[in-house]
C-alpha cells in the first residue's frame, strides 16, 4: 500500500467516524446524546493524559490543572467578555496548553515518583489557591453562561468534535518524529540522549498538547456542566479516572484510552444502582484487572492474537 | 499498526451503534419514577445516609397507602436512589443519568451546596423537578437567584446566624465572639453574616480565624481565641475539624460559656465520637423534642434509637421524608408528572409538613426555623433556644466537656 | 513568645507527620513502589485498635495499639505477596494502581462496617494535654509522636543495617534479580517490608487519632502530607523523613502566622515544588540510601 493511501486511511477513518456521528447528533434522543458525551468527555481526557503519561511515560497527577484552567476560563470570558461560545473555548484551550508549558518546563527536571508528586504537589496548591480566589466567587458556584440554552445534542456535538481533534492529533504527534523520539526518551533516556535526543525540546511540545486537548475537554465539560465549583473541576479525581482508564486499557497505546474509557464509564453507569458497593465493584474490578492483565485489556487481545496467529503458523507448518 | 488504528476505529463506532440500541428501562408503566443521587460515602456520607432513610421511609408509607392519586388510579412510587461519593461531579453525572437513563419524572436532591447546586443546575437543564434539603437558602439563590425547576427547603443564614447570639443573650458572658470558619461556602457565608450581626446583639467579634478545609493544627489559633479572651465561640466547620479544636481547646486549658459548632457539630453521638469533650456543644437545628411540631412524637419514638439519638441526623431524617411528601402531594395537585405544572405544584406548596410549615418564597426556596440546641450526656441535642427565640432548656455553662 | 509557641507546636507536629510518613518511605526505599494506600493503612491501623478496644473491654490504646500493628502486618502481608508484587515487575504505573484500588476497597469497607462518621475518640489522658515549659506550650501527645518516630527510625536503621533480614532487604533494593540469584526469597523479602510499613502505620494512625480524629475518608489527606513529608526528605531516606516531618511542620506553622491558614495548601505544596525544582531528589537523598 502507498504512504499516500495509509494516511488517508489513517486519518480517513476517524474523520469518516466523526462525521458520522455529528450527523447522528440528529437522530441520538437526549438520554444517549448525554451518554456519548460523558463517554468521549473520559475518552478525550484519557488520550489526552496518555500521551504524557503513556507514551512519555510521566505519571501525571496534575491534569485536573488543565480541566479546572479550561472550564473556568470558558465561563470567566463568556461572564466578563461575553464572547461567543466557539472562539471562548479555543482561548480556553490556549490557556490551558500555555498552563501546560508553565508546570512542564520545572516539571521536566523531575523523574518517576518524584514526577508524579511533584504534578500532584501542585495540582493540590491550585486547588488551595482557587478555592481562596474571589475573583472566580472562591468556594462558591460559577454559573456557566449559556447554561440551559445548549441543548444535550448540542453538547454532544462538541463533544464528538473534539474527540476527533484529539485522535487526529494524537494519531499524528505519535507518527511523527516527535512521536518516535518521546517513545525513545521513555524507553531509554540515556540511549536516546545518546543518539541527540533532547529531552525538554521533546516533552514540552508534548505537555502542551496535552494540556490543550485537556483544556479544550474542560471547556465543553463547562458546557455540559453549567455551573462550575473548584470541588469538581480541579478535582484530582480526573487525573486519577485518566490513569485508571489508561492502565485498563493499555498505557502507551492509541486504542488503550478508548477501551478503557468505554469499560470504565460503562461499569460505572450500570453499577451506580448498587449504592455504597459500587465504588467497592469497581476498585475490586481495578485491582483484579490490574492483577490479571497489568499491561490492560489491548494486552490482552495483542496477546491472544499473537498466540492464535503462532497457532496457525504451527498447524500449517506440519 | 494500521490494525490498531481499525481497532480503535471501529470501537469508537461501536460505542455509538451498540448502545444507540441500548434504551434504558424504567419509564412504562404505572409507577412514578423518582431519583436521587446523594452521598452515602465519601466525606459527606454522615448527612447522606439519614436523608435518603427519610426518602426511603416516605416513599414507603406512601406505597402502602396504594400511591399517589391522580388521573382516577393510584400510582406507586420508585425511588432510585444513587450514591455520589460526595463528588459534585459525580452528582452531576448521575443526577442527568437519573432523568435521561432512568426516565425519573423528579430528582430529590442530596445535602449542602457543593452537590445541590451542581444537581439543581442540571435539573434546570433538563427540565425537570428537584426538590431539596438541608443547603441552605442563602447558598443555594446566591449560586442562581431564576432557578426555574429547582426548589429547596431549609433554614435562611440570616436567621441562623441570628440564633447563636439569642442563645448567649440567656447567660452570662463578656459578649466577645471568636469565629472559625473553614474555606467552604457556608464558612465564608456565615462568617460575614456574624460579623454583620454581632453588633446588632451587642457582641464584638475579637478574632476570626480561617483556615483551609480538613485542618489539623488549630494550636495557634485556639492560643489567640485564647489570650483574647472571648466568652463564646461560633465555628463553622466540619466534624474533624470540630472533632481538632475541642481537643485543643482541652489541651490548651481553654473553656469558653458557650461553644457553638454549625455542621461540625451536628453529628450524630457527637459527645461518643469526641470522647466526651463535645458534651455542651451548641449547635443550630431545626428538629427536636419540645419544638411544637406536631408528629414530634412519633418520629422520636420510631427513628430515635435507628440513628443514634435525638439530633440533627435525625432532622436530616425529618427533612427528607417532608420534601418526599411536598412533591408527591405536588404530583397530585398537579394531576400528572408534567414537568412544568409539577415544578409549578411545588411552587405552590403551602401546608404542615413533618418539619414544620412549608412554604415557598421568591428565590425558589423555603425558609425552616431554626432553634438552638445543647449535647447533653445521653447523646441527645436539647433545644435551648425556641423557635421565637426565647429559653428553653437552660444552658448548662461553661461547656461541660471541658472541664 | 506567640512565635516561638507556633515553631514549637509545628515542629512536634512534624514529628507525628514523620512518623505518618515512614512506611511510604521505607516501601519506596527498598521496593521503588509507590504506596497509594498508605493512608488508608494509618486509617485502618485506628479502626483496628478500636475494634481491639472494644474486645479486650478497654486498654490503653497505644499499647493495644501495638496488638493492632501486629494485625495490620499480617494482614497486609499476603496483599504484597500475592496482589502488589506480582505486578511490579510490569513498571510502576500497574502497582501505583493497585494500590489506589487497594485504598478505595478499604475506604469503602471501612464505610460499609462502620459508618462515614468519625472514630469514637479515645478518652486517654495524655491525649489532650499540654505542659508549659519556660512559657513555651508543648503538647504531650506531639511529643509523644516525635519519640516515637525517633524510636522507629533508629529501630528500622538497626535492622536494615544489622540484621540479617535487612542485609537480604538492601540487597532486593539494590538488584532484585541478583538477589534473587543468590537465594534470597525476593517476593518474601518484598511481603516483609510491606508489613513492617502497615506496622510503623498502624502506630501512627493511632497517633492521629488521639491528637486529631481519624473517619474512613481522612487517608486520602494524610497520604499527601506524607507524601510531601518524604519527598521533602528524599524518597527512601529514613532521617530525611524525620526532617520532612519537621520542615512540613514548620511551613505550616509559619505559613499560618504569615498568609493566614486558609492558604496552608498553596503554602505547604508551592514548597514542596519549589524544594523539588532546586534538588529533584529531595532535600537528603544523598544522606542514606536504605
Amino acid at each position: 500500500m502507498s504512504n499516500r493511501i495509509k494516511s488517508l486511511l489513517r486519518y480517513g477513518i476517524p474523520v469518516v467516524i466523526a462525521a458520522v456521528l455529528y450527523f447522528t447528533a440528529q437522530i441520538v434522543d437526549r438520554s444517549q446524546a448525554n451518554d456519548f458525551t460523558g463517554l468521549f468527555l473520559l475518552m478525550t481526557l484519557a488520550m489526552a493524559w496518555n500521551l504524557v503519561g503513556g507514551f512519555g511515560g510521566q505519571f501525571s497527577l496534575g491534569h485536573s490543572i488543565f480541566v479546572g484552567v479550561g472550564s473556568y476560563a470558558t465561563a470567566v470570558i463568556l461572564t466578563t467578555l461575553g464572547w461567543p461560545l466557539i472562539p471562548t473555548m479555543l482561548v480556553a484551550a490556549v490557556m490551558s496548553a500555555l498552563i501546560g508549558l508553565l508546570l512542564a518546563y520545572p516539571l521536566l527536571r523531575l523523574r518517576g515518583p518524584y514526577l508524579a508528586v511533584g504534578s500532584l504537589g501542585m495540582a493540590v496548591a491550585s486547588y488551595g489557591w482557587m478555592i481562596n480566589w474571589n475573583f472566580t466567587k472562591a468556594s462558591q458556584a460559577y454559573a456557566v453562561p449559556p447554561a440551559g440554552q445548549i441543548s444535550l445534542q448540542e453538547t454532544y456535538q462538541f463533544a464528538t468534535i473534539l474527540l476527533l481533534v484529539a485522535v487526529v492529533s494524537i494519531i499524528a504527534l505519535v507518527r511523527s518524529p516527535l512521536g518516535l523520539r518521546l517513545v525513545a526518551l521513555r524507553d531509554n533516556e540515556a540511549g536516546a540522549a545518546s543518539i541527540g535526543v533532547k529531552r525538554v525540546r521533546t516533552l514540552l511540545p508534548v505537555w502542551a498538547l496535552s494540556g490543550l486537548l485537556t483544556g479544550a475537554m474542560g471547556a465543553v465539560y463547562a458546557l455540559q456542566s453549567g455551573s462550575l465549583t473548584v470541588d469538581a473541576t480541579f478535582n484530582i479525581q480526573f487525573s486519577l479516572d485518566a490513569a485508571i482508564v489508561c492502565v485498563i486499557g493499555g498505557l502507551g497505546t492509541l486504542s488503550g484510552p478508548i477501551i478503557g474509557s468505554f469499560i470504565v464509564y460503562y461499569l460505572r453507569k450500570y453499577s451506580a444502582d448498587f449504592q455504597n458497593y459500587a465504588l467497592l465493584i469497581e476498585a475490586v474490578f481495578l485491582v483484579v484487572v490490574v492483577r490479571f492483565f497489568p499491561s490492560g485489556i489491548v494486552g490482552l487481545v495483542s496477546k491472544g492474537y499473537k498466540a492464535i496467529v503462532s497457532r496457525r503458523a504451527d498447524s500449517s507448518s506440519k | 499498526m494500521k490494525k490498531k488504528l481499525l481497532v480503535a476505529a471501529a470501537i469508537v463506532a461501536a460505542s455509538g451503534l451498540a448502545l444507540s440500541g441500548c434504551s434504558a428501562s424504567g419509564g412504562a408503566g404505572d409507577d412514578i419514577v423518582i431519583g436521587t443521587s446523594v452521598p452515602l460515602t465519601g466525606p459527606l456520607g454522615t448527612m447522606g445516609t439519614p436523608v435518603s432513610m427519610g426518602y426511603q421511609a416516605a416513599v414507603d408509607e406512601i406505597n402502602a397507602a396504594g400511591g399517589v392519586e391522580y388521573g382516577g388510579a393510584k400510582h406507586k412510587i420508585k425511588l432510585i436512589i444513587q450514591d455520589n461519593a460526595s463528588d459534585p461531579a459525580k452528582a452531576a453525572a448521575q443526577a442527568k443519568s437519573l432523568v435521561l437513563d432512568s426516565k425519573a419524572v423528579a430528582l430529590l436532591g442530596p445535602v449542602t451546596p457543593p452537590l445541590s447546586i451542581p444537581e439543581a443546575t442540571v435539573a434546570d437543564q433538563l427540565k425537570v423537578p428537584f426538590l431539596t434539603s438541608i443547603t441552605p437558602i442563602r447558598a443555594f439563590g446566591g449560586a442562581n437567584p431564576n432557578w426555574n425547576y429547582a426548589w429547596d427547603v431549609f433554614f435562611d443564614e440570616l436567621q441562623m446566624t441570628q440564633t447563636q447570639f439569642q442563645a448567649s443573650d440567656l447567660i452570662n458572658t463578656n459578649k466577645k465572639v471568636v469565629l472559625f470558619t473553614d474555606t467552604e461556602e457556608d464558612g465564608v457565608v456565615m462568617g460575614k453574616l456574624w460579623e454583620a450581626n454581632a453588633p446588632k446583639f451587642g457582641y464584638t467579634i475579637v478574632a476570626r480565624e480561617t483556615f483551609a478545609v480538613d485542618n489539623a493544627n488549630f494550636s495557634s489559633q485556639v492560643a489567640d481565641a485564647k489570650a483574647k479572651g472571648a466568652d463564646i465561640v461560633i465555628a463553622q466547620v466540619i466534624p474533624p475539624e470540630a472533632i481538632g479544636i475541642l481537643k485543643e481547646m482541652k489541651a490548651q486549658g481553654y473553656d469558653p460559656k458557650a461553644i457553638f459548632m454549625e455542621k461540625g457539630g451536628n453529628t450524630g453521638n457527637f459527645v461518643k465520637i469526641t470522647g466526651g469533650l463535645g458534651l455542651g456543644v451548641m449547635a443550630a437545628n431545626w428538629f427536636a423534642e419540645g419544638m411544637g411540631l406536631a408528629r414530634e412524637k412519633e418520629f422520636i419514638d420510631t427513628y430515635a434509637s435507628k440513628i443514634g439519638g435525638i439530633n440533627s441526623d435525625l432532622g436530616i431524617l425529618v427533612c427528607g421524608y417532608s420534601i418526599t411528601y411536598v412533591l408527591a402531594d405536588a404530583i397530585k395537585a398537579a394531576g400528572g408528572t408534567d414537568p412544568a405544572k409539577l415544578s409549578a405544584a411545588i411552587g405552590a406548596t403551602n401546608g404542615d409538613y413533618a418539619i414544620g410549615h412549608i412554604q415557598f418564597t421568591e428565590g425558589h426556596s423555603a425558609p425552616l426555623k431554626v432553634i438552638q440546641t445543647q449535647w447533653d450526656s445521653n447523646n441527645n441535642q436539647v433545644m435551648v433556644l425556641n423557635l421565637e427565640g426565647k429559653a428553653a432548656t437552660p444552658i448548662v455553662t461553661p461547656e461541660a466537656g471541658l472541664k | 513568645m506567640e512565635f516561638v509557641n507556633n515553631a514549637v507546636s509545628g515542629l512536634l507536629l512534624g514529628g507525628l507527620y514523620a512518623v505518618a510518613a515512614l512506611g511510604l518511605s521505607i516501601v519506596f526505599g527498598t521496593m521503588k513502589l509507590v504506596n497509594l494506600a498508605h493512608g488508608q493503612l494509618l486509617i485502618l491501623g485506628a479502626y483496628l485498635t478500636s475494634m481491639l478496644i472494644g474486645l479486650f473491654g478497654g486498654g490503653d490504646p497505644l499499647l493495644v495499639g501495638v496488638a493492632a500493628a501486629v494485625l495490620l502486618a499480617v494482614l497486609v502481608y499476603p496483599l504484597q505477596r500475592y496482589i502488589i508484587t506480582p505486578v511490579m515487575a510490569q513498571g510502576e504505573e500497574p502497582p501505583m494502581t493497585v494500590t489506589f484500588g487497594i485504598s478505595v476497597v478499604i475506604t469503602t469497607l471501612l464505610i460499609i462496617f462502620f459508618t462515614s462518621s468519625p472514630l469514637t475518640s479515645w478518652t486517654a489522658d495524655y491525649a489532650t494535654k499540654e505542659w508549659e515549659v519556660f512559657g513555651v506550650r508543648i503538647r504531650v501527645i506531639y511529643l509523644i509522636a516525635t519519640v516515637v518516630a525517633l524510636i522507629f527510625i533508629l529501630a528500622l536503621m538497626w535492622i536494615l543495617k544489622r540484621t540479617a533480614f535487612g542485609r537480604q532487604v538492601r540487597a532486593a533494593s539494590i538488584d532484585a534479580e541478583a538477589a534473587g540469584l543468590v537465594g534470597i526469597d525476593v517476593k518474601k523479602t518484598y511481603a516483609r517490608v510491606m508489613s513492617m510499613s502497615a506496622f510503623v502505620a498502624a502506630i501512627a494512625g493511632v497517633l492521629i487519632a488521639l491528637s486529631f480524629s481519624v473517619a474512613p475518608t481522612t487517608g486520602t489527606g494524610w497520604l499527601l502530607r506524607a507524601f510531601t513529608v518524604v519527598v521533602i526528605g528524599g524518597l527512601g531516606s529514613l532521617p530525611g523523613t524525620l526532617f520532612g516531618g519537621f520542615i512540613v511542620g514548620l511551613v505550616e506553622a509559619a505559613g499560618a502566622a504569615w498568609v493566614g491558614p486558609q492558604y496552608r495548601d498553596v503554602i505547604v505544596f508551592g514548597v514542596l515544588v519549589v524544594i523539588l525544582l532546586v534538588r529533584p531528589n529531595g532535600l537528603f537523598a544523598k544522606v542514606a540510601k536504605a
